[in-house]
């Protein structure tokens, strides 16, 4: 059996891969997908963790997050689509008319 | 009269039917509740939230040592070998009543109402009656002082909490007042000086766009200071202390306009603001020792602190020092003694008769007042005592060598406050609190005199502030001559003036004082009683002696002032030469009847000193002051006389001009040069240029800049906003798992 | 049973209610006074629920004294802003019911955060009191800044919902459980346990954001100046509630956790110090409110730092005053506000005095309160947290609170200055405000002085709430 140390090793390169994902793309898009990846990461240790300990509670969690993650993606998606209807753009870095 | 009342009656329908009846909602709203909580606070069960409420009811005090003394008190024989006698609260022994009268109630609350009346409808009353409202209120908050003081030489104290606001847990805050001697002294000069000034403005304010403001202003300032002296807390004293500062500072912004005016007011509130700084860490120190905030309980336990010391920053102070010098810190700033001086000359931008309540009487004596109201704190220690002396002394000394050469009549007298403010701290610092409190009396009369006749000159001369132009006003201005005149002498100790009487009781003190800082400070006060004299009569000289230096226009508008402002010149005049009979010495012949008012709150130092010394030092300091009067007549008015005489001629006229100017160098030179040289290259140079540009405005400076780069943090990008956010999530996450 | 969750149900029908609205063409008045008539019943469902206890879904839902105070903070605020924003001057007419609709959302989501004793129901419910606001945030007239707002608070949001999330698994698999009560009997045996730590930490990391805490507050003053005034008068008062009653009941939770305090010590001294002195030279009102809300959070996080010294309760005191204080300061903001652009600088101010002197009565009220001068309710506060951060041997946290309310200070006393003796010649029309709004600017003025006066019944109140919770 692999030990559960691996999966929450793997699912912390995989939220560091979201973070960095996130920091340097510049399309909104490709952000929220960095997200879901994060996401994905507190996915797999909870699956992982549910199963070493033998309770449920954290496979129920994960059915939760993947449905919240949807939610997350149609409302992001749909500011995302205002704003390019609005600008014209979905590069992070040209949306920067509030600041200081 | 009918017409008057006409004017509020429409006015207050005109606002009923307005839809700011909203307003009259939140007012009558609060005065209900303010009931509420009064009429609350008077059930049986509220004896619990008051702190230490059972000692003040009668039982045994705890750890007041000396228990004879009240017998000693009775008798008024005070030169024992105790240490310090009198002074160490006790309250609990005098007949100490525990009602609030109602008179006591309406002292500060009236001008309250004033302002909150005088805020809303003084811009409807107009020019002509917005200002009955606040001379009403402010004179019967005088009577009412009166009735207090009366109260007080029967001997009765009242000592009572209105009510308490906070209630939980150790924590206990309540709005009360506490009415003793020292209070009562504080409320006849704070009532009778802003009574006048109320009066004076009248005339002086006439036509300002901004009439009613200041009226209201002037009555939230009385609140605040009467609040200041009457409460029986600490805390009741940090909210005076800051709503005084607030409205000072809105007064010295006054005209806004003037760029200049609201720098000073900014400049004023900044400052104040250290020296508070460190005065909340001294009341905070003093809840956190004591646990409660009341003066009663503080004072009585004060003892306890002996012995006790407190680490700070790695560094051990001696708890009563560091409680003292801490509350000195506010002290210094409100009084503005170095190094926080630099707000009172700047100050001046307000308006005249603001100078003369605020920036004079009343609220810069609030230092002088914390002082003395905490003599129990102080007494405790004699480092601190000698640290009051020692600041005092300098200060004194510098602030007098600024205001020799200052040309500008409003700075003139504005340094001679800083110095005369620094006299009382010298008193309190020789434990001699009663004699600076008795200054403190005697300098309210002559300095508010003294600011009202110069603010009578800036009106006849059409806002001209620089003596370089006056001159010769004494026709124009009989009324002002004469009062300046008895204001003039009275600061320069001319026997018989209040001033002579209280000068001479600090510098006698601080001569028989047994610690060094206190003979320092006696060397200082008796150069600089030559010097107050020497400026004072300069200024004096300058503006009403000689001839006009003004402008033709100037001249043709030349006046005397209306009487609104004479007529409080004149009781002021009364003041300044009546108010030192109350305490005159034993030496003199007189019954010393201050110091024997004063000493139940803040005793009297068990110094002896023979009626002889005495004779000696009152004759060397009126010597000095006679010697400075006369330099100042010798330079200003005989010398420059003489050719005025001999030739009337243009040219000569211009020649002598000239030389009176020559005569101003030589001085500089001669006397005031060495002095200045010292005193402001290097004093002025390194406490103005490095301390106070450094640190005073070199931190609101960068603040600012430190402001604008975080700002610049806000770039609008999200991705830098993701990446701080990460980052900082990262930075303490890693900084705990180090652990 | 019933009366427990009372104050559920009715925000729940009224979510419905809002729902079915937003598809039917009703006036806008109407659907206004609905949402006024909803959130008051919700008030009164509120107080019935005050005293009544009970557990729901195997104990995963737990009704007590402590979440039923929040909640009666929460429907109050809820009242009071539908009052200020009565208005609804930047919203488009059509958006009208749906905003009532999520904001009831946003509202339920919030009770359930204070009322919620298990993780997975704690993150279903925040995440409900989360992402209608990100909705809410694009709605406004006029092309503005609304959809950048909206785009950068949506990001920003989900990526701090990944942290927390990330979080909660480590704390899942630290404790094996989800239950709080679980954790909180297990703590103490992990006090080293760095699965444990980083979890608490990730956790906490998601509900700075939501308290708009240094260095996660960058979203704040974008939204905040982007968005309608009237969604962010909801946004700066409701959420932050919720964020506060979460942090006192996880933090009571990790106090074990010894050497977390100072960390959060840091971050409150941090996020007072970068709040005022960002706020320092701005121009536009609201941009300062959210600035000042991010130096507020600072302030509250001081409470945490003592746990047994009363810290909790004055945290509860400070958050109630914080709500109606700003909710003050939103009301004239939103009454100055200018039509088209929605910006708010501070020169609207100008002359209120003379305009209506009781928004610039209630201004200055409200702005003193928010810059800790007495006697308001925010001195109070302040005073409170001040002092329970001393107790519990912060001294150098305490005294940069004090620092930092000088700083404060002249940031609040610039407007106050500006409304009070700006140019009175130069005045605008008067303002005419309707009389519900000149009611509640009444009522704020009071409370917020009766909060200064005579604070002793809300913090007896805010100490039973806390007393519940151990």
């Amino acid at each position: 059996m692999i030990p559960v140390n691996w999966y929450l090793t793997l699912a912390a390169v995989l939220f560091c891969i979201g973070v960095y994902g996130f920091l340097t793309r510049r399309n909104v898009v490709i952000m929220l997908l960095s997200v879901e990846l994060m996401l994905n990461a507190v996915n797999l240790n909870l699956v992982a963790i549910s199963h070493y300990m033998q309770d449920l509670s954290g496979q129920i969690l994960t059915f939760f997050v993947i449905a919240v993650a949807a939610a997350e993606a149609a409302i992001g998606l749909a500011i995302i689509v205002t704003v390019f209807r609005n600008r014209r753009t979905v590069l992070g870095d040209q949306i920067t008319e509030l600041r200081g | 009269m009918m017409d008057m009342k006409r004017v509020i009656q429409k006015a207050i329908t005109d606002y009923c039917r307005s839809e700011k009846w909203a307003v009259f909602a939140v007012i009558a709203l609060l005065v209900l509740a303010w009931c509420g909580t009064v009429c609350a606070s008077g059930d049986p069960g509220h004896g619990e939230l008051l702190v230490g409420g059972g000692e003040v009811h009668g039982t045994a005090p705890h750890g007041i040592p000396g228990g004879g003394e009240q017998d000693e008190l009775a008798h008024g024989e005070h030169h024992g070998d105790v240490g310090h006698e009198g002074g160490l609260w006790t309250y609990q022994k005098l007949n100490t009543r525990q009602e609030l009268p109602f008179y006591l109630l309406l002292i500060p609350f009236l001008p309250l109402a004033s302002f909150i009346f005088t805020i809303l409808f003084g811009k409807r009353l107009g020019e002509k009656h917005a200002h009955w409202v606040p001379i009403a209120a402010v004179l019967t908050s005088f009577v009412c002082a009166l009735i207090a003081l009366k109260e007080v030489m029967n001997g009765n104290r009242i000592n009572c909490d209105l009510y308490t606001l906070i209630s939980s847990g150790s924590l206990n805050v309540s709005v009360g007042f506490l009415l003793d001697e020292l209070t009562a002294v504080m409320l006849i000069v704070v009532t009778s000086i802003s009574s006048l000034v109320h009066i004076y403005s009248v005339g002086y304010m006439h036509g300002d766009g901004g009439y009613y403001r200041f009226f209201s202003f002037l009555s939230l300032f009385t609140f605040s200071m009467l609040m200041l002296v009457t409460g029986n807390n600490f805390i009741q004293l940090f909210f005076g202390w800051e709503a005084v500062g607030l409205s000072s500072y809105l007064l010295i912004g006054f005209w806004f306009n003037k760029t200049s005016a609201a720098d000073a007011g900014k400049k004023a509130f900044i400052v104040n603001r250290f020296g508070d700084f460190g005065f909340a860490l001294g009341v905070i120190l003093i809840f956190l020792l004591f646990g409660t905030l009341h003066y009663e309980p503080v004072f009585s336990q004060a003892t306890k602190m002996v012995g006790q010391s407190y680490t700070l920053l790695g560094m051990t102070f001696d708890m009563p020092t560091l409680v003292a010098l801490l509350l000195f810190c506010g002290a210094v700033g409100k009084s503005a003694q170095i190094p926080l001086h630099v707000w009172l000359p700047d100050a001046m931008e307000g308006p005249t008769p603001v100078s003369a309540l605020i920036h004079a009487a009343t609220m810069v004596t609030a230092g002088v007042f914390l002082v003395a109201r905490c003599n129990p704190i102080f007494g405790l220690s004699q480092f601190a005592l000698d640290v009051v002396t020692v600041v005092g002394a300098v200060t004194c000394l510098f602030a007098a060598t600024i205001a020799l050469v200052q040309t500008d009549i409003k700075r003139v007298v504005a340094y001679s406050t800083v110095s005369q403010l620094a006299y009382m701290f010298i008193g309190c610092g020789v434990g001699a609190y009663g004699a600076g409190i008795f200054h403190l009396f005697t300098h309210a009369y002559f300095k508010a005199l003294l600011f009202l006749g110069c603010g009578s000159v800036i009106h006849a001369m059409s806002d001209e502030q620089d003596v370089k132009y006056m001159g010769g006003l004494k026709k124009y201005l009989p009324v002002t001559y004469w009062t300046m005149l008895l204001a003039s002498l009275s600061i320069s100790g001319v026997p018989g003036l209040a001033g002579f009487f209280s000068k001479d009781e600090i510098l006698a003190m601080s001569y028989a004082s047994t610690s060094g800082a206190g003979k320092f400070a006696w060397a200082i006060g008796t150069l600089v009683a030559c010097m107050t004299a020497f400026y004072s009569f300069r200024l004096f000289f300058l503006t009403f002696h000689g001839k006009f230096r003004g402008t033709e226009e100037q001249r043709k508008h030349l006046h005397e002032s209306p009487r609104n402002m004479t007529i409080p010149l004149c009781l002021l005049a009364f003041g300044a030469v009546a108010s030192g009979w109350v305490g005159i010495p034993a030496a003199l012949g007189g019954g010393a009847h201050w110091s024997h008012f004063l000493q139940p709150v803040v005793g009297h130092p068990a110094v002896h000193l023979s009626h002889a010394t005495e004779w000696k030092l009152m004759c060397l300091s009126v010597g000095v002051g006679l010697f400075g009067i006369a330099a100042a007549y010798v330079m200003y008015v005989l010398k420059p006389g003489v050719p005025v005489r001999i030739a009337a001629t243009f040219s000569l006229a211009y020649r002598w001009l000239y030389n009176k100017y020559y005569v101003d160098e030589l001085y500089f030179a001669t006397i005031v040069q060495p002095t200045i040289n010292i005193g402001r290259k290097v004093l002025v140079k390194v406490t103005d240029g490095i301390m106070i540009e450094g640190i005073v405005n070199g931190i609101p400076k960068s603040i600012g800049v430190i402001s604008g780069q975080l700002r610049r943090m806000q770039t609008g990008r999200v991705h830098h906003y993701l990446a701080y956010m990460a980052s900082g999530a990262f930075i303490i996450l890693f900084w705990m798992l180090k652990r | 049973m019933i009366t427990a969750l009372l104050p559920e149900i009715i925000i729940g029908i009224a979510s419905l209610f809002f729902f079915t609205s937003s598809l039917l063409d009703l006036k806008d008045r109407t659907v206004v006074n609905a949402a006024i008539g909803f959130s008051g019943l919700s008030i009164a469902a509120a107080l019935i629920s005050l005293g009544s206890h009970g557990d729901f879904f195997y104990y995963a839902y737990g009704v007590d004294r402590f979440s039923r105070f929040f909640v009666l903070l929460i429907t109050g605020t809820f009242f009071l802003a539908c009052i200020i924003t009565k208005g609804m001057k930047q919203i488009p007419s059509e958006k009208i019911s749906e905003l009532y609709f999520f904001i009831s959302v946003v509202v339920l989501g919030l009770i359930m955060i204070t009322t919620a004793r298990e993780l997975i129901t704690l993150f279903i419910a925040l995440e409900l009191a989360s992402y209608p606001l990100y909705i809410i945030t694009s709605y406004r007239t006029g092309l503005g800044y609304q959809f950048e707002a909206a785009v950068k608070y949506m990001i920003f949001g989900v990526v701090s919902t990944a942290f927390m999330l990330y979080g909660i698994s480590y704390l899942y698999g630290a404790f094996g459980t989800t239950f709080l009560h679980e954790i909180v009997a297990e703590v103490h045996g992990h006090m080293d346990n760095s699965l444990a730590i980083a979890g608490a930490i990730l956790f906490l990391v998601g509900l700075a954001y939501k308290l708009a805490l240094f260095p996660f507050h960058f979203w704040a003053p974008d939204v905040y100046a982007g968005a309608a005034g009237e969604v962010v008068t909801f946004l700066a008062s409701l959420p932050k509630l919720g964020a506060i009653a979460l942090l006192v009941r996880t933090v009571s939770m990790f106090s074990g956790m010894e050497n977390l305090l100072p960390v959060l010590a840091v971050l409150a001294v941090l996020s007072m110090t970068a709040g005022n002195l960002m706020a320092l030279n701005q121009q536009e009102l609201k941009r300062l409110l959210a600035y000042s809300a991010v130096s507020h959070a600072g302030y509250m996080f001081l409470g945490l730092l003592a746990p047994d010294q009363g810290g909790f309760t004055a945290m509860l005191f400070y958050g109630t005053v914080y709500a109606i204080m700003s909710l003050g300061a939103f009301l004239v903001a939103l009454q100055v506000a200018g039509d088209e652009k929605g910006d708010i600088p501070l020169s609207n101010l100008k002359g209120l005095w003379g305009r209506s002197p009781l928004m610039a009565i209630l201004l200055t009220i409200a702005l003193a309160s928010l810059a800790g001068l007495p006697p308001t309710g925010g001195f109070t506060g302040k005073l409170l947290l001040l002092t329970a951060a001393w107790k519990a041997g912060y001294l150098w946290a305490a005294v940069a609170g004090v620092l930092n309310t000088v700083i404060g200070i002249y940031v609040y006393l610039k407007a106050i200055k500006i409304s009070l003796v700006g140019d009175e010649e130069d005045t605008h029309a008067l303002l005419a405000s309707p009389t519900a709004i000149r009611i509640a600017a009444a009522a704020i003025c009071i409370t917020l002085l009766y909060l200064g006066i005579t604070p002793g019944k809300l913090i007896s109140m805010a100490d039973m709430a806390v007393n519940a919770l151990s």
